[in-house]
């Protein structure tokens, strides 16, 4: 056979082909199709103990003496008191702690009862009462509308799901006071004390969710963009809920993001209205007045309005020297961000009393049902982006998978099943940690720039680039190998006939 | 009674540790629309949320928390003593006349904040008068030193002399990092990207196509140099370091309608508004008329040396009532002096052209003018030429008063071409 031939048969179309290849690296495309077909289950502990005086004597035999002991996931922990015990006020049936406590006040437990009896008895109050302390069916679906069709979502968890930021590794916070009138009022806030003394336990306490970062500043010459209206009723300036959607457009951008960082913010505004305009109410869509003077905006943020105007006489030197009450304001700014993280507005069932949240101004059941609800949404929204990079590279041969993003791949796909499994186990903390970096992973592969790099690479361009190139050639080639071919027939036809 | 505005000169500057006021006093012109500070994301989705979420998106907030965290609040309310502020503004403005008929008109507002940016372990959060937009970009870069300027139009030095802060037509700047960075060329990138954002410019076109590392000519105008300007520092025996902004505005106007008799200005000709009061965050607003027949006159006189001369300025110190008279407004109007035509000629004085055309006859001459009467000065002269202007290093001559000369010191420093 003729070398030239034999050379690029053999070795130039080989190394031509492995030379104009794309460089794929392997995605674990089977555990990804697992992956779509997501199925979650969540369990979580709780431990039931009976006082004295609810069980009989029989029955008390039969439970179980486990002593209390603190595991490291989160167990939610009911006592059971008898009825006739005065802990619980009149009517009331359950009290639900600050730190993942209960106390259960027992229905009527007839002698003759197994154990098993009495625990089916008592099944729908604990479920009840673990639903509050955890999770519900309804906040769960809610979590999950970003990947699940929310058709038996109740209204006001929809509420509640589309008021909460979206999860998000980071979060920063910014307060900032508007003077739009300088001349006349000279404040003063004191929000480095304020932001130490209210704001920071509650974000120390959600550390295991997201990172925060908190900073202030002070706008200057910053008008609303409505113009309040004068009541006679209250001698004052009213802004109704309807303008409430108009006032925050000017403001806005003179607030800044944070330029340096690319993390959701959430923006707390405290408004001191002009000389002018004092004071400055704010009615809801009842037309009643609002006793916080405050309003907030679902994934935005807060703003409040500070009147100043009783602070002073007439006759006070401009600008009035004011100091602003930071407690008065960090509370109302404290339930605000309440909301906007997650926390539910919970609106226990009838018969429940809920502890107040504390001085960290969040119950350690809040913090689970916030972590609950976010481990769930990481989930889901880290699957849905793999599977859909999954499927998107499958689909276009053309794209480029470095090294680096099948490794995030793989990581983000480990993650994914480690935060499954412990959320089928119950630990909580785990689960959140790994599917925050599920979370992260995910969104690092996809948002890669390197994918683009040939994708806009069409068909006919590399014909147009290969046919100058490669026809020229290949015609002698070609007509050559026709010959060889007929030499061989002509010489098989030859020893045929020789053979005859 | 026409009056042309220039659109000549609108220089910003931005000096570094300078920051972008957001003082817009009504008094003076509007200095708002120079800083457009960069659209928070959110509010696109913001905004999309509320369209989905019909009914009652604003939602008045419920306080149910408990009152017990008020008892401390006692000790805030009531008469203040005046706080302590580790930041203030000082804003002036100079008026001087040009010899070719022009008047040059300087903004000038600093903010000196007594903070460390740089300092580790201690992020700074709380921002008064300085801007969060820029605070926040000059901690994350471990920027030192920042000038970032825009000009449109063309400063005349032959005609009108030096102006106060010079800048080349466009947009430009100068960033000095901290020791600490390693990645220079990451973090200018970076850098250039996030201020094109806050400032609305593109400035994310200066790549390393168009970027130099002065290794010898640039030096920083700030803290410990004693060449330029006054050093920042935060007293008098220069005990610690503070950050100063310092935002100008220069505009020139050409007022002059000629064969009217004299020429004459006044702030309502050129701003079509007076001046009814100072900015009240300011601890200092003044303006500074020079070379002109003032009135309404002025005892206050300052005399400063700009530039190697001896200037003498009429004051106007705003924050004292009696500067606007029973009107409660001021006009100034000024008048041209016919005897005072002494210009600041530039010293020193740089003009280039081209000549030729093509890589064989083509040529490019910088050519440096020393105007002083006895003194000799050392230049020198960085030049950045883009990468598809290909010049020839060997033929470069250097001459003076038609005698070959050979520059002391020369350095190349090749950037990349492309990426």
């Amino acid at each position: 056979m003729a070398p030239v031939q034999l050379v690029v048969i053999v070795v130039g179309i080989p190394l031509w082909w492995k030379t104009t290849e794309t460089y794929r690296a392997w995605l674990p495309f089977s555990d990804i199709n697992q992956l779509d077909i997501l199925q979650l289950q969540l369990s979580v502990d709780v431990e039931v103990v009976f006082s004295r005086g609810t069980l009989t004597t029989e029955q008390q035999k039969k439970v179980p003496h486990n002593l209390v002991n603190v595991k490291e996931h989160h167990v939610d922990v009911i006592y059971v008191v008898p009825e006739s015990s005065l802990l619980l006020p009149e009517g009331v049936k359950v009290y639900i702690g600050r730190r993942r406590t209960a106390l259960l006040r027992s229905s009527l437990v007839k002698s003759s009862w197994t154990l098993n009896e009495v625990l089916s008895n008592m099944n729908p109050e604990v479920e009840q009462i673990v639903g509050t302390m955890s999770f519900n069916h309804q906040e769960i679906v809610a979590a999950l509308s970003d990947r699940v069709r929310m058709t038996k979502v109740t209204k006001e968890s929809m509420a509640d799901s589309m008021r909460a930021i979206k999860s998000s590794p980071g979060y920063e916070i910014t307060f900032s006071l508007l003077n739009p009138d300088p001349k006349s009022h000279n404040l003063h806030w004191d929000i480095e004390g304020a932001l130490q003394s209210y704001i920071q336990p509650l974000l120390n306490k959600l550390a295991p969710i997201a990172n925060f970062s908190v900073d202030s500043q002070i706008l200057y010459y910053a008008v609303l963009g409505v113009n309040p209206r004068f009541d006679d009723g209250v001698s004052g300036y009213t802004l109704s809920a309807d303008s409430l959607s108009h006032v925050i457009n000017p403001v806005e951008a003179r607030l800044g993001s944070n330029a340096a960082s690319s993390n959701p913010v959430l923006n707390f505004l405290l408004y001191v209205p002009d000389a002018h305009h004092s004071p400055l109410f704010i009615r809801d869509h009842s037309r009643r007045e609002v006793p916080s003077n405050a309003f907030h905006s679902p994934r935005w943020g807060g703003i409040m309005v500070y009147n100043v105007n009783a602070m002073y006489g007439p006759e006070a030197e401009r600008p009035v020297a004011i100091n602003i009450n930071m407690a008065k304001v960090m509370g109302v700014f404290l339930a605000q961000l309440r909301l906007m993280l997650g926390v539910q507005s919970t609106r226990p069932p009838v018969g429940f009393v809920l502890d107040s949240p504390g001085s960290a101004g969040l119950a350690d059941w809040e913090l689970d049902r916030l972590m609950w609800s976010r481990t769930v949404e990481n989930i889901a929204t880290a699957s849905t982006t793999i599977t859909s990079l999954a499927q998107l590279l499958d689909q276009i041969g053309n794209i480029v998978i470095n090294d680096n993003i099948a490794e995030q791949v793989s990581s983000a796909v480990t993650s994914l099943q480690a935060a499954v499994a412990q959320l089928k186990a119950g630990n909580l903390v785990f689960a959140l940690q790994y599917s925050r970096e599920a979370i992260l992973a995910s969104e690092k592969a996809f948002f890669d720039p390197s994918l683009l790099h040939l994708l806009y690479f069409p068909d006919d361009q590399k014909f147009a680039i290969y046919i100058p190139l490669f026809l020229p050639m290949c015609v002698p080639i070609v007509l050559s190998l026709f010959k060889i071919m007929s030499e061989m027939k002509q010489r098989q036809v030859d020893k045929q006939a020789k053979s005859d | 009674m026409a009056a042309h505005r220039y659109s000549l000169s609108f220089l910003f500057v931005f000096i570094f540790s300078n920051v972008p006021l957001h003082c817009s006093c009504d008094t003076l012109e509007q200095a708002d629309s120079i800083v457009e500070t960069q659209r928070a994301p959110q509010s696109n989705k913001a905004t999309a949320n509320r369209a989905e979420f019909n009914e009652r998106q604003w939602q008045a907030s419920d306080t149910e928390l408990d009152k017990d965290e008020t008892t401390d609040s006692q000790s805030l309310r009531g008469a203040a003593a005046p706080p302590v502020f580790k930041d203030q503004l000082q804003e002036e403005l100079v008026i001087r006349p040009l010899p070719s008929g022009d008047i040059y008109a300087s903004f000038q507002f600093r903010t000196l904040w007594d903070v460390d940016f740089l300092q580790d372990g201690h992020k700074v959060s709380h921002y008064r008068l300085f801007p969060k937009s820029l605070g926040q970009v000059l901690s994350k870069f471990s920027v030192r030193e920042l000038h970032i300027s825009f000009t449109q139009g063309f400063w005349r030095t032959m005609q009108w002399g030096q102006p106060f802060i010079p800048s080349p037509p466009g947009a430009e700047l100068w960033v000095w990092f901290h020791h600490t960075v390693t990645d220079v060329d990451g973090n200018w990138r970076e850098l250039t990207n996030v201020l094109s954002g806050i400032f609305c410019a593109s400035l994310n076109f200066i790549d390393l196509t168009n970027t130099v590392q002065p290794s010898a000519s640039f030096k920083p105008l700030g803290l410990g140099n004693a060449v330029h300007i006054r050093p920042v520092c935060k007293d008098d025996q220069c005990t610690g370091k503070a950050w100063e902004l310092r935002q100008t505005l220069n505009v020139v106007f050409d007022l002059y309608t000629s064969g009217q008799g004299k020429k004459e200005w006044s702030l309502f000709k050129m701003f079509s508004r007076t001046l009814t009061e100072a900015c009240p965050l300011a601890s200092s607003s003044k303006v500074y008329g020079e070379l002109f027949e003032l009135s309404p006159s002025t005892p206050l006189l300052s005399q400063a040396v700009v530039l190697g001369d001896r200037r003498t300025y009429s004051v106007y110190d705003l924050s004292r009532s009696e500067t606007f008279g029973q009107l409660r407004s001021l006009n100034l109007l000024l008048r041209w002096k016919a005897d005072s035509a002494d210009m600041l000629r530039p010293l020193l004085h740089a003009e280039r052209y081209v000549s030729g055309f093509g890589l064989q006859i083509g040529e490019i001459h910088t050519v440096i003018y020393n105007n002083h009467p006895y003194r000799a000065f050392p230049v020198l002269l960085m030049d950045s030429v883009p990468w598809y202007l290909q010049i020839y290093i060997h033929t470069l001559t250097v001459t003076s008063k038609n005698r070959e000369n050979k520059p002391s010191e020369f350095s190349l420093q090749f950037m990349i071409v492309h990426e």
